[in-house]
């Protein structure tokens, strides 16, 4: 038992509260340390706490109207209580001739999540829109192509590949400009041989898989 | 159906009935059960608000609030509920509102109309003997001390409350009641020194 302890259970020892190993701890302290024997003495020679007591001439009547208040009083609470019940029995019509108080703040907040969601939707329409055309241009490239090379392929079938989705790609070789006709050459056009009546240079390049490059 | 009225002067309740008697009274009848804790804590409520407030009017008034809020508590009379407790807290907690409320404004209360004049005039005559009996070195010490310290020498020597009863009251532990009611005597000790020096 150190001096803190003593000063927080100085009450409990004094009004007897306290176990009897915990009072013989205190009483035991208190033999050895005089400082805490003091405050132990100074606390114990209090003077009783004042009561306040109103003599029966004030006291009776003030409780007798303190009867009839109370009485008086939770009637009318009784009374409140059975008004609220009754408008909330009312229902809508009740809830509706009350005027409606909304915070600013939600209204705000209401206000720009509406914004935000339909400026959003503006945007995906606008995107779908841009994407529906750059589709179509894209469909009447490929048809103008397509009719390209039937055009193509009807003058000279023999240099024209056919770009069938499941065929397989010729072998061509790019000619140089003014060399042999315009176009592509066959695929047994090697370098060295004859094409047109023209015979290919040994130091032309021909790729192993050429490709047609948009 | 009529309007509930409450029965405030039933002449067979035993003079001084237990808690548990109202419990077991309120099982049968509630509303003698709550005449009955009235009449048994009623002064004591009473007294304890007049000794924080030290206004008999706002007391009173205090007193009715807890005696109003405890009707409509549900769980008033259930095992376990400790009532008196229950009403120490409310009367503490709503005193010590008013005392903070009227530190604020720096004034009294306006009260004109709330309570009928012969009353009022019984209120003086109350706070007059009240401002004499509080005048005692004691009392002026008291107020002194912190309210945490005031409250808990007030239910302990003045309303009588026991340790446990006071834990109830403040929601506190055992342990804490004997260590806060320690340190306030202490404090009170030392105040009271100050004055006669």
């Amino acid at each position: 038992m150190n001096c803190w302890r003593v000063s927080n259970l100085v009450a409990p020892f004094l009004d007897g509260e306290l176990p009897e190993a915990e009072t013989d701890a205190v009483a035991s302290h208190l033999e050895e340390c005089p400082v805490c024997a003091e405050m132990v003495e100074s606390v114990e020679r209090l003077p009783p706490f004042p009561a306040l007591q109103l003599d029966s001439e004030l006291e009776r009547p003030l409780f007798e109207r303190f009867d009839a208040c109370l009485a008086e009083r939770i009637a009318a609470s009784l009374a409140t209580d059975e008004d609220e019940e009754l408008q909330a029995a009312v229902g809508w019509g009740a809830s509706l001739r009350r005027p409606v108080r909304v915070p600013v703040a939600l209204v705000a907040a209401y206000m720009g999540v509406v914004v935000l969601l339909g400026g959003g939707i503006l945007l995906n329409h606008q995107n779908v829109r841009d994407l529906e055309v750059a589709v179509q241009q894209r469909d009447q490239l490929l048809d103008t192509l397509r009719v390209r090379l039937a055009e193509s392929r009807s003058v000279n079938p023999a240099a024209v590949p056919v770009m069938a989705d499941d065929a397989a790609e010729p072998n061509v070789v790019f000619l140089p400009a003014g060399v042999g006709p315009t176009g592509l050459a066959p695929a047994s056009s090697l370098p060295g041989s004859t094409v047109y009546g023209t015979t290919v240079p040994a130091s032309y390049r021909v790729s192993e898989s050429p490709r047609i490059v948009h | 159906m009529g309007r509930p009225t409450l029965k405030l002067v039933p002449q067979s309740n035993p003079p001084n009935p237990s808690d548990e008697q109202i419990s077991e009274t309120a099982r049968s009848d509630r509303d003698r059960a709550f005449d009955m804790l009235v009449r048994k804590y009623r002064d004591r409520i009473y007294y304890h608000a007049l000794y924080i407030t030290k206004d008999s009017e706002e007391a009173f008034d205090v007193a009715q609030d807890v005696f109003v809020r405890a009707y409509h508590e549900p769980r008033l009379f259930n095992d376990g509920f400790r009532a008196k407790a229950w009403l120490f807290r409310v009367c503490t907690n709503r005193c010590y509102n008013i005392v903070r409320d009227r530190n604020r404004r720096g004034a009294i209360l306006e009260r004109v109309g709330k309570q009928k004049q012969a009353l009022v005039e019984h209120h003086k005559a109350i706070d007059s003997v009240v401002a004499k009996e509080l005048s005692a070195s004691m009392a002026t010490a008291m107020d002194k001390l912190s309210p945490e310290h005031k409250t808990i020498l007030l239910l302990r020597y003045f309303d009588d409350l026991s340790y446990k009863e006071i834990a109830d009251t403040l929601q506190i532990k055992l342990g804490t009641v004997m260590s806060r009611l320690s340190r306030a005597k202490v404090r009170l000790s030392q105040v009271l020194e100050a004055q006669t020096a």
